[in-house]
């Protein structure tokens, strides 16, 4: 079901573990990742290409993710990002932590006051 | 002597260094670049296959993707830790110091040498010539960092100004002794102008190829290769095109079918004279276009008797490079792919 409202970026901080679980399906360049997020998101999250970029060296420099150039699928030279072994942990303990927060997020949402 | 011989060993190390620290910024810059420019065509992509025309396709992605140069300074701030414009900084700093330590540690061992024999003038005439060398090399350094534009106006025959002729520069480029090839794509004005600005290095070895790109017009293309130290004038070019005969040309797949949809761009054109003309691969990207259903498409970019070399990608296949000549009578030409059109 797509949104009509206004489409808010990536929430602080979920970006990583955006691009964490979606490059445990296997190594996709800047713009397959995009794409990905887009789609499966039903057109929600539009991710801006000034933070992905940013985002994908930062977990590049961390070690979470290794890359290497190869080939696209249009024939071009294209950059490819794959998750490490310390990215798949960190992958588990930030699905963990969001799920906590999602979780306490919603508690207070449905929170009612006892009638006196 | 000995004095001297450690000079010139820490010298040699200080030039390594410096090399290795600006390699590996500048590898990470061109990556960085590329990386982004990927994502960037694939977004021109994305638009063509919505409908746009090519110029809507690359003015909608430029709006939606904005300053590649910032985030590749973003980009760069992460991998080298530095905001781009302390990182020159930074690193200057860093070889200053090591150069400190380096002439600290020559002057220590240079006094425990003076206390043993009296000093000698040569060596501090050789050491006066080594600063004035260095003087020179940081005034060529400067005057490398200079940039020239790439401008000029293209006309027809009649010397009247073309508009929309695609510009397709090659830029090759040879810092710290790696090899280094950029693409630039641009169309001219009402006024047949264009300009890049600030693409060419004024020192050091560097080339420029020039294509231009009309259908209607043959193609034409320029290419100027300078060592250090020769100039190159490439800010006021003046070019001419010549007419091209009109053609149609057929795309066939390998049973000899209509290839329709196939991707085609003219790549290269040897006239019957031997002059040969051409765009590089790189930057051929704003003149591909696409056949119809018929597997047909306007190929007006050569003259007759030209050998014309055409680049030609069938839907999901690779692209390949297939010839024809410019046949003397009629206006059409076909080319047969070694691929088979798929589900036919």
């Amino acid at each position: 079901m797509r949104s009509d409202g206004p489409k808010p970026g990536i929430l602080q901080g979920s970006l990583d573990l955006l691009i964490l679980r979606t490059l445990l399906a296997g190594s996709h360049h800047g713009y397959a990742i995009a794409k990905h997020l887009h789609e499966v998101s039903e057109a929600f999250l539009q991710v801006e290409e000034g933070s992905l970029y940013p985002a994908l060296h930062r977990l590049e420099q961390r070690r979470w993710v290794e890359s290497h150039w190869g080939v696209s699928e249009s024939n071009r030279r294209a950059k490819y990002y794959q998750l490490t072994a310390q990215g798949r942990k960190q992958l588990q303990k930030e699905t963990a932590a969001w799920r906590k927060m999602a979780e306490a997020v919603e508690r207070v949402l449905n929170y009612r006051p006892l009638e006196a | 002597m000995k004095r001297g011989g450690m000079t010139m060993s820490w010298s040699k190390l200080w030039c390594a260094g410096r090399r290795w620290l600006t390699a590996r910024v500048d590898g990470q810059e061109q990556t960085i670049d590329e990386e982004l420019m990927f994502h960037f065509r694939l977004l021109v992509d994305e638009n063509r296959a919505r409908g746009m025309s090519d110029d809507d396709a690359w003015r909608a992605a430029q709006n939606r993707f904005g300053s590649i140069k910032h985030y590749s300074d973003e980009c760069r701030r992460v991998v080298l830790g530095v905001h781009p414009m302390l990182q020159n900084l930074s690193t200057a700093g860093v070889l200053v110091l090591a150069l400190v330590v380096c002439w600290l540690f020559t002057e220590v061992r240079s006094l425990r040498q003076a206390a043993a024999t009296p000093p000698a003038r040569p060596q501090q005439t050789a050491r006066l010539a080594q600063k004035t060398g260095d003087t020179a090399k940081a005034g060529r350094e400067a005057a490398a960092k200079k940039l020239h534009d790439v401008a000029g106006t293209v006309v027809d025959h009649d010397g009247k100004p073309l508009a929309d002729v695609h510009v397709l520069v090659i830029l090759k480029t040879w810092p710290n002794n790696r090899y280094r090839q950029q693409d630039f794509a641009d169309k001219t004005d009402k006024e047949g102008r264009f300009q890049f600005k600030n693409l060419v290095p004024a020192a050091g070895q560097r080339a420029v190829h020039l294509a231009l790109v009309k259908e209607g017009y043959a193609l034409k293309s320029t290419y100027e290769l300078k060592k250090a130290g020769e100039p190159l004038e490439t800010d006021a070019l003046k070019l001419q095109l010549d007419d091209a005969v009109p053609m149609k040309l057929t795309v066939r797949d390998a049973k000899g079918r209509p290839a329709a949809k196939a991707q085609v761009m003219p790549f290269q054109r040897k006239t019957a004279a031997g002059e040969e003309h051409g765009v590089y691969f790189q930057a051929a990207e704003p003149i591909q276009a696409v056949a119809d259903a018929q597997g047909q498409i306007p190929a007006g970019f050569f003259q007759r008797g030209d050998q014309a070399e055409i680049y030609v990608r069938l839907p999901g296949k690779e692209w390949e490079q297939l010839s024809v000549t410019i046949p003397q009578e009629g206006d059409s030409i076909e080319v047969t792919s070694a691929e088979v059109v798929d589900g036919t």
